[in-house]
């Protein structure tokens, strides 16, 4: 498999904070690459320095080969992000909202609207397509942020915390869509705090601590970081054996 | 590529009912409150502002025979002529509460003038003067007899109405608060961080700008626009060329809507840009007269002219008073360069805020 996406000791720092620290990470094309890390261990900063809405301090990020910021506007359509706070208006209709960000990728006329609609179809709202954002449920909402940043068929979608405030339907149907996008041949970048959700689609796993990567490895892998005896171990007990349970407040 | 946002971003601001109270309906109530406070206040006065003239013919026949002609002057000239037998003109003139009192004298004539009433002892000597001569020398042999009862008129600026003064003002005010149009929008792009989205493609900051500049400058021209064609018959506001003057208020609100841009990219809050643009607008406001009662200038020529709601004022009063101003192109130029000065500087405030990373 080929690398889709390096890190190459990316840094970021907040006056003498550094919030990620020399971080090289490597994912291949066809991966779903979970990225777990207690609050304020630099999983979001990484996010946004992958997707250039936060310029790194050191280090660079290569996506597809190539340098992503000196080949951002051939690259930025490639990439899907999907974050955690819900980016959609509520005063626009579904459909509007997904036109709005798909059209950001050049998108337009009869393209477009096929694009809409299959976005909605696909995260099952198309039935909902002329009814305002604001009307929508918690669940409905995170699909529907999905769907806006699908429209334009990226090739590496990283969702940041994705699942967070739904029920458990919702929550199913969205890690479904995930790995049914993985299966279309999209890699895709996962972070959240729910262990299970990422030993369930992952396969790959990072555990992020103090803006480093501690350690690396399948569940299993992780697992046997920690006891030999995998399963009387769960993800969850190797994360807080990796990272201490002390509170983090940030 | 931003046809659909700017198209989104008109949605988002058409779907608000803030944005039709603001430029369509609190204008129209402010119209109606002042100017009717106005067109009360001087219909009070105008009962008072008639020029009566008393006069007394001394011993002369040949006044004698001018006589019905030269009332027939006065009257054309809206003037109400009183005659008089034995009076003292000084006293008459306090006692009757006359504008002026003519005693004819033979072959000549007196004018006494009103100390309280200057204005129009003044009018009442011009015109009476006129007549008379007019009437004297038209009694000579050859004089054409259809010249008799002509009065020159000096040439004036016609006195604009209270209806059609607060009609225009208050909506070239409004129209200056036109970044009042992008709060929702604003709001909703912070709260759901949705311009973090947008780092997320080949957005320009120049397209980012004009995103957010295109839909304001048209809703704010719809409301306007709308608020003044519902001024028409609703009130009677005289707009004199209501196409230019469309022009005049568009580019008010493009130069508007670009200063309250410029404000929000450099605090990228909501609150802030309301304070400061309103502080400004206020500023601009005063000395632009959208706040001086219509009759009259409380600032001196040399400060209005630096206010760029007093041009697009001046030439709207113009236009509606006269059907023509030389204020159009100064209040057209001074939007122009309100409009490319504070682009530049909200793009560049926005750049700089993108480059420093600030997520």
């Amino acid at each position: 498999m080929q690398t889709i996406l390096k890190t190459n000791d990316l840094t970021k720092k907040y006056d003498n904070k550094v919030v990620v620290d020399n971080l090289n990470i490597e994912i291949k094309e066809g991966e779903i690459f979970g990225l777990l890390g207690p609050n304020g261990a630099g999983k979001s900063t990484t996010m946004n320095m992958i997707c250039d809405i936060v310029k790194p301090t050191l280090g660079n990020v290569e996506f597809m080969g190539k340098d992503f910021l000196k080949n951002r506007k051939e690259l930025i359509g490639k990439l899907g992000y999907i974050p955690q706070d819900l980016a959609i208006h509520g005063n626009l209709k579904a459909w509007e909202n997904v036109e709005l960000f798909t059209s950001l990728y050049g998108i337009k006329g009869a393209e477009l609207k096929k694009r809409i609609d299959e976005s909605l179809e696909y995260v099952g709202l198309l039935e909902k397509k002329n009814d305002y954002a604001k009307t929508f449920s918690g669940g409905m909402k995170r699909r529907l942020n999905i769907a806006c940043a699908i429209g334009h068929h990226p090739s590496l979608l990283i969702f940041d915390e994705p699942t967070v405030g739904i029920d458990p339907q919702s929550r199913n149907f969205i890690l479904e869509k995930i790995k049914e996008s993985n299966k279309n041949g999209a890699t895709v970048i996962y972070t959240s705090h729910y262990m299970e959700e990422v030993e369930a689609i992952c396969t790959r796993i990072a555990i992020m601590d103090n803006g480093k990567i501690i350690a690396t490895g399948t569940g299993e892998e992780l697992k046997k970081m920690v006891k030999d005896d995998t399963s009387s171990i769960t993800l969850e007990e190797v994360f807080l054996t990796m990272t201490g349970k002390k509170l983090r407040d940030y | 590529m931003i046809r659909y946002l700017i198209k989104n971003n008109i949605k988002l601001m058409l779907r608000s009912g803030t944005n039709i109270l603001l430029f369509v309906i609190t204008p129209i109530i402010l119209i109606a409150v002042l100017s009717s406070a106005f067109t009360d206040l001087m219909a009070h006065y105008e009962e008072d502002t008639g020029i009566t003239v008393g006069y007394e013919i001394d011993g002369d026949s040949m006044t004698e025979e001018l006589m019905d002609a030269i009332k027939e002057g006065a009257d054309k000239e809206d003037f109400d002529l009183k005659e008089y037998k034995g009076a003292d003109p000084k006293e008459t003139l306090k006692k009757d509460d006359l504008d002026a009192f003519i005693v004819f004298e033979d072959g000549s004539y007196t004018v006494y003038r009103s100390d309280e009433n200057k204005e129009q002892g003044k009018i009442a000597e011009y015109t009476i003067g006129k007549i008379y001569d007019r009437m004297a020398s038209s009694m000579l042999p050859g004089e054409p007899k259809s010249e008799l009862l002509t009065v020159e008129h000096p040439d004036f600026m016609p006195a604009v109405d209270s209806v059609d003064y607060y009609g225009i003002i208050e909506i070239v005010y409004f129209g200056w608060c036109a970044i009042i149009c992008g709060a929702g929008l604003f709001a909703s792009e912070k709260k759901n961080k949705i311009t973090r989205k947008f780092k997320v493609s080949n957005l320009s900051e120049l397209q980012i700008y004009l995103s957010r500049y295109i839909p304001i400058v048209l809703v704010v021209f719809l409301g306007t626009n709308l608020a003044a064609l519902i001024s028409i018959p609703l009130f009677g506001v005289h707009w004199g060329n209501i196409a230019i003057s469309m022009v005049v208020i568009t580019f008010s609100v493009a130069a508007a809507s670009a200063l309250g841009l410029m404000v929000y990219s450099i605090f990228e809050n909501m609150a802030a840009t309301v304070v400061v643009v309103f502080v400004m607008v206020w500023g601009c406001g005063f000395f632009g007269g959208s706040f001086e009662t219509y009759m009259f200038a409380a600032h001196s020529q040399s400060v209005k002219i630096l206010s760029p709601i007093y041009h697009a004022n001046r030439a709207l009063v113009e236009l509606s008073c006269i059907g023509k101003s030389d204020y159009i192109s100064s209040s057209i130029l001074y939007d122009i360069a309100i409009i490319l000065v504070c682009s530049f500087i909200g793009i560049c405030a926005g750049a700089i805020r993108r480059r420093g990373g600030k997520a």
